[in-house]
């Protein structure tokens, strides 16, 4: 699992890529952060190099968008692939995220 | 009146006045026989005493005439017997004594003096001169001593003359005077003695018996009575036939008869003595009246000593009683009259005193035919039948007062009822209803069936299946109509509510009892049977609470059927806080569990005998031996078999049965696989390992091995972090199998008991804000896979997942 931080513009940019699973998570966790300050800026999670992706992973989208709301912040994820789309869509987070 | 007559039965068309007329004309009849019988005794009994007052005053009558005659001839004869020396012994004078003897007595009809042998030489040897009174009074004198009448001689030992040996005054034997006028003739005769002694001449007078027939025909007793004289030598001396005069022996006669009793009557006679008897006419008098000789007479006879004869009267008895049997005659013409009297009017007063029952019974019938504005008769008399026919003008009102009272109830009752139906539906609706309920399952079959007394009913049964385990349970309400419907409703709602997130049974009942027995007022319970089926391995964890066990029907080897061991507890809703016990079993494929409630053991029949196990099992019995083991098929012939058993008996208790059969088939395992990983979310990346190395093997697509990924990561995750606690190292073991249907992976661990199916589901339509950050592990794995399942095994936690092979996400 790697993730990679950049400000593009206005937006937060994370890109993750390959297994987003449970042993990778809390190391994921600390690497997201800098998303938690993001007062002023939306954000966008890239998920095109996203291979998979467990509750855990989903967890940690979750606390970062009950964080991000609040701030006025929007969350966006972008690139996802039909099969993780599925999982989001089981899990009702296809509701709770906006997608680009 | 002719509509009521039709309707009643023919048997009433007997009245009450002709039944009562019979009646008292039997009684008065009765009473006045006996009382004419006794009366006619009593009048026979006067008549026959009065009949022998009267006869023997006659017969003394006679007795003292005739023998008063005779004394006087007697005296005559005698007298002129003391003066005969004067006279007698000189042949001139001896017709002046015998003129002066006849003058004397105008009774002596002949007197005539016998000398003895050559008296007077001058008149030869014999000489007996003799006068006898004419008819016209005058006297003819004769002589008859000659050789032709040698019964004159003295030294004859003749009857006539008798008294010359007798020495003294002497009767005769009656006899026929054939010498004269052959008159009945009786002498009297005087021997005459000389200075000497020596009898030389009998002094004789002749008496003639016709005026002693006259005598004694005047001094009978009655009319037609018969009377007649027997003379010593038992001939008969009077008699109202000449001709038996002198001719006819009676002891001679009576001998010739053969009779023993006419024997000793007429030894009797003979012998002077005097009596009563009765005899038969036919053979003591030949009497004139030839009609009534065949009848009995009673006989009356008494002694003339004078002349030694017997007087005898004959009295026929019908004669006697003639008057009594007349009497007896008017008598009973007399009753007869009387009772067609008594007997008429008293069928016309009864008749006309029960006419006003009639109308009341006709109006009475207006009434039973639901006519209650019938007026009943108005009477004017002061008796029962008034007071009958007020009991029935309250009784009109009351039951027109009922019959309104009764049609609100009514009205007010079909509405509670239509509500009941409802209710019933209602209730109905809660059970399941669709069966086979699980068609496309082929490891399960069920059936149920709910019959209740009532409308409604206090039996429930319900079944559903929650990952790969059947939750059933089948129960029974204490009492049975509506309070126990409303239990069973909230009874059924809570074994629905918390066998949802609870898969232990005696955790479901344990729940189930103290959120019942809080607050429990009325003190309704329930017994009830909670199973859970594990569908994979057919292991049955149960608890009952105070139910019929149910029994295991299988074929191993021979067929089989066992209640299932069951300990009682206590019914739900009795004690708070009851800690219900676990039981388990393994049910082998093809095992039938037939549960049911007391209204099939306890089914009664008219005789209140019960249904009972032995039925039940027998039955269980034949149908497994029929080769047709279904749950439809079982409960379809208990019901046959319990309702034939009840026959006309109302149904005393609702009935509820319920079959659930087990019917895996094992299938062949193509493909197995296994990895034990410690507790540790790091391992994870070896266990996406794994998991891709079986998706590829059951050869499932990319996007497929994807998602079984997440789901076995969650469950085991789940594991890691959940079953043992922090700090605490242990192992998790996911083992793969995959047969031609089914991919399965079984993860199991020796942790704590942890059930993951028995979380709550996740709600996924929350908003971000509401949406909590744990539970959707699990809701993936709902998600994901087709099946899952939770048991814990031998300490160990076993959960197992399924998915399809053909189904494709």
């Amino acid at each position: 699992m790697k993730t990679t931080f950049k400000e593009e513009d206005k937006y937060f940019v994370m890109y993750f890529e390959g297994r987003l699973d449970t042993a990778a998570s809390a190391q994921t966790e600390e690497e997201m952060k800098p998303l938690y300050d993001c007062s002023g800026h939306d954000i966008i999670l890239d998920c095109t190099n996203l291979e998979y992706i467990s509750s855990s992973g989903l967890r940690l989208f979750l606390g970062l968008l009950k964080t991000a709301k609040p701030k006025g912040s929007h969350v966006y994820i972008r690139g996802i692939n039909e099969d993780l789309r599925q999982v989001f869509a089981m899990t009702g987070f296809i509701n709770l995220f906006e997608f680009k | 009146m002719n509509e009521l007559k039709a309707k009643l039965p023919s048997k009433f068309n007997r009245s009450v006045a002709s039944r009562t007329t019979r009646f008292i004309l039997f009684v008065v009849t009765t009473i006045m026989l006996i009382a004419g019988l006794g009366q006619m005794r009593y009048v026979r009994s006067i008549v026959a005493e009065e009949t022998n007052r009267q006869a023997s005053r006659s017969m003394d009558g006679a007795i003292k005439i005739i023998d008063n005659r005779l004394s006087n001839v007697e005296t005559a004869v005698n007298t002129a017997a003391s003066y005969a020396y004067m006279l007698a012994p000189q042949e001139s004078l001896c017709n002046t004594l015998l003129q002066k003897l006849m003058e004397t007595n105008d009774d002596i009809a002949a007197v005539t003096l016998l000398y003895e042998a050559d008296y007077f030489p001058k008149h030869g040897r014999y000489f007996a001169p003799t006068i006898i009174r004419n008819t016209d009074g005058s006297f003819e004198t004769d002589e008859i001593g000659g050789p032709e009448n040698n019964f004159c001689y003295l030294e004859n030992d003749s009857n006539w003359v008798y008294s010359n040996k007798y020495d003294g005054g002497y009767w005769c034997e009656p006899f026929i005077d054939t010498m004269s006028t052959n008159r009945a003739i009786v002498s009297y005769s005087v021997p005459l003695h000389d200075n000497s002694g020596h009898i030389y001449a009998v002094l004789c007078a002749d008496v003639s018996l016709n005026w002693i027939h006259d005598i004694v025909e005047k001094a009978k007793p009655y009319d037609y009575s018969t009377v007649f004289i027997v003379s010593r030598d038992s001939q008969y001396v009077s008699h109202p036939d000449n001709r038996m005069i002198q001719t006819v022996n009676i002891i001679e006669q009576a001998r010739k008869y053969r009779d023993p009793a006419y024997i000793e009557l007429a030894s009797d006679i003979l012998n002077l003595h005097s009596g009563i008897d009765t005899v038969d006419m036919i053979t003591l008098i030949d009497n004139d009246d030839k009609a009534e000789s065949n009848s009995t007479s009673v006989l009356f006879y008494a002694p003339i000593d004078r002349v030694q004869w017997s007087v005898c009267f004959s009295i026929p008895e019908h004669k006697i009683m003639e008057g009594a049997d007349a009497l007896r005659t008017n008598m009973l013409i007399l009753l007869a009259v009387l009772l067609a009297a008594i007997s008429i009017s008293l069928y016309y007063i009864i008749r006309s005193q029960l006419a006003p029952l009639k109308y009341l019974a006709k109006n009475t019938y207006d009434i039973s035919q639901g006519n209650f504005s019938v007026r009943l008769p108005e009477m004017h008399s002061r008796d029962e039948i008034h007071y009958l026919r007020d009991a029935f003008d309250d009784m009109q009102q009351s039951l027109a007062t009922y019959i309104d009272e009764l049609q609100q109830t009514t009205a007010s009752k079909a509405s509670i009822e239509s509500e009941l139906h409802v209710a019933s539906e209602i209730q109905m609706s809660m059970l399941p209803k669709i069966f086979p309920p699980y068609p496309d399952r082929n490891d399960i079959d069920i059936y149920g069936e709910l019959t209740p007394a009532k409308v409604v009913g206090g039996d429930l049964f319900d079944f559903f299946i929650r990952d790969e385990k059947l939750f059933f349970c089948i129960g029974d309400v204490s009492g049975k109509g509506v309070p126990a419907s409303l239990v069973m409703a909230v009874t059924r709602a809570q074994f629905r509510t918390i066998a949802a997130h609870e898969a232990s049974p005696e955790r479901i009942v344990t729940t189930l009892n103290d959120t019942m027995a809080e607050g429990n007022d009325s003190n309704m319970f329930v017994t009830l049977f909670v199973g859970v089926l594990d569908l994979p391995t057919g292991r049955l964890r149960y608890c009952n609470a105070g139910h019929d066990a149910p029994i295991l029907i299988r074929f191993d080897q021979s067929a089989q059927v066992n209640e299932v061991p069951c300990e009682p507890n206590v019914p739900v809703g009795v004690l708070p806080g009851w800690k219900f016990s676990l039981q388990q079993t393994m049910i082998d494929p093809g095992t039938m569990i037939f549960l049911f409630t007391d209204g099939l053991s306890e089914a009664e029949d008219i005789a209140h005998a019960q249904f009972g196990l032995d039925r039940v099992n027998n039955q269980a019995l034949s149908i497994l031996a029929s080769g047709s083991l279904t749950p439809r098929a079982i409960i379809n012939q208990m019901k046959e078999a319990v309702n034939a058993f009840v026959g006309e008996a109302e149904q005393s208790d609702d009935l509820t049965m319920l079959a659930v059969q087990y019917t895996k088939k094992e299938l062949d395992v193509r493909y197995q696989n296994r990895i034990t990983l410690p507790n540790d979310v790091q391992a994870i990346p070896e266990l996406n390992a794994f998991v891709d190395e079986v998706c590829e093997n059951v050869g499932f697509d990319m996007s497929t091995t994807l998602k079984l990924n997440l789901a076995i990561e969650e469950a085991v995750v789940n594991v890691m972090n959940y079953a043992y606690p922090t700090g605490v190292k242990g192992d998790v073991d996911i083992e793969a199998e995959a047969n031609d249907e089914r991919l399965k992976f079984v993860i199991s661990d020796s942790g704590t008991p942890f059930d993951p199916t028995a979380k709550a589901e996740v709600d996924t339509t929350l908003s971000a804000e509401d949406r909590s950050i744990g539970g959707l592990g699990i809701h993936l794995i709902r998600q994901i896979m087709d099946t899952i399942n939770y048991e814990r095994v031998d300490g160990k936690n076993v959960l197992t997942l399924r998915k399809k092979l053909t189904k494709n996400l």
